[in-house]
């Protein structure tokens, strides 16, 4: 199953790309998440690996490895640990005419005996509906707090879209 | 034997939570280098409860046979106790042993300490009795065939654990993507 979502906000492409590419940077992303916690990552190999707790009671610890890099316009992890047959996730930014779109692309498979496809809807997906309406509150704070730097233009814009 | 029994259903549906839940889907340790002591030290406990699942629903034992059963408790007893020693160090990269598994860990000592008490105070007249092994089933078919699937189920665990310990003492390290494609995915809603 294939989940996306994506946010618009006033940053410097470049700027907004290397956040994203550090996984340290999950982190500070996921700052005041309930139940993220990051274990370790490096950066040569890319490896990120992190503990989230679903339902409020089950940490999950994943692990991806960076697969796909095409600074500064995309780049893409795929599970190498944790409960998922296959879990990629591709970080897309694309300029337009008033800001910047951080679209991430989920494609998530359960295998059979933890509900397959099905548990990946009723359960993965709205989880992971919470975790990237948070990734996006999160981002453009750090933007405002010049974590990130703004664009060249400055302008205000809502969420476009935080639902797969 | 019948209490002796539902305890000892008891313990392995706790069991097989922890499995499932914390060992398989929470840490994945069957996937985790770092894990192997552990992993082997849980495939042991394979065939030491498929044996329990069998014997003690469908046969009478007697003699060298209680005592048999008796040394089958106590290696678990020893099991367990290597396992929590092992536990911290085997989860350490994965961010420590969960709350809710030390608080199932806990469930289930409780539960097997009391099901070795109770299968004591049930078989302990047959110790110094002429040593016997009989089929003398003290529960129903049903029950009997639950028992039976409950076996294959832990011993099939066991074997599970045990490779994925020998796999990883010979590659080492979590697993590398089971696919990896470079190449860029299409937008859009897929299922």
């Amino acid at each position: 199953m294939k989940l996306f979502y994506e946010c618009r906000v006033d940053a410097d492409l470049e700027a907004l790309f290397r956040f994203h590419e550090n996984p340290a940077n999950l982190a500070v992303l996921h700052e005041g998440m309930p139940g993220f916690r990051l274990l370790a990552h490096q950066m040569d190999p890319c490896i990120a690996r992190f503990v989230q707790t679903v339902f409020g009671v089950l940490p999950v610890v994943l692990q991806f490895r960076r697969v796909l890099f095409e600074p500064p316009y995309v780049f893409g992890e795929e599970l190498t640990h944790g409960p998922f047959s296959r879990f990629r996730h591709e970080h897309h930014f694309e300029s337009c005419t008033d800001g910047l779109i951080v679209r991430d692309v989920l494609t998530c498979e359960l295998p059979w005996w933890y509900g397959g496809e099905l548990a990946v809807r009723a359960l993965v997906a709205p989880q992971m509906d919470g975790v990237f309406a948070f990734r996006h509150k999160a981002l453009r704070r750090l933007i405002d707090e010049g974590v990130i730097a703004r664009g060249n233009e400055s302008w205000k814009s809502p969420l476009l879209s935080c639902s797969p | 034997m019948e209490v002796a029994l539902a305890l000892l259903f008891a313990l392995a549906c706790l069991g097989a939570t922890d499995i499932l839940l914390f060992h398989s889907f929470s840490h994945g340790i069957r996937s985790h280098a770092e894990s192997r002591a552990e992993l082997w030290i849980h495939s042991l406990r394979g065939p030491l409860y498929a044996t329990l699942f069998l014997v003690l629903p469908n046969f009478a034992l007697a003699g060298g046979w209680v005592l048999a059963l008796y040394a089958l408790l106590g290696i678990d007893v020893v099991i367990t106790t290597v396992d929590f020693a092992l536990e911290s160090d085997s989860r350490e990269k994965l961010g420590g042993l969960p709350t809710g598994e030390y608080v199932l860990h806990m469930l289930i000592a409780m539960t097997f300490g009391a099901f070795a008490a109770l299968t004591v105070v049930e078989t302990h007249a047959s110790l110094l009795a002429q040593t016997k092994f009989a089929y003398a089933p003290v529960v129903s078919p049903a029950v009997q065939l639950v028992f039976a699937l409950m076996a294959s189920l832990v011993f099939y665990s066991g074997v599970l654990d045990a490779r994925a310990a020998w796999r990883l003492g010979h590659r080492g390290g979590f697993a590398p993507p089971a696919r990896f494609s470079p190449t860029r995915d299409t937008f859009g809603h897929e299922y």
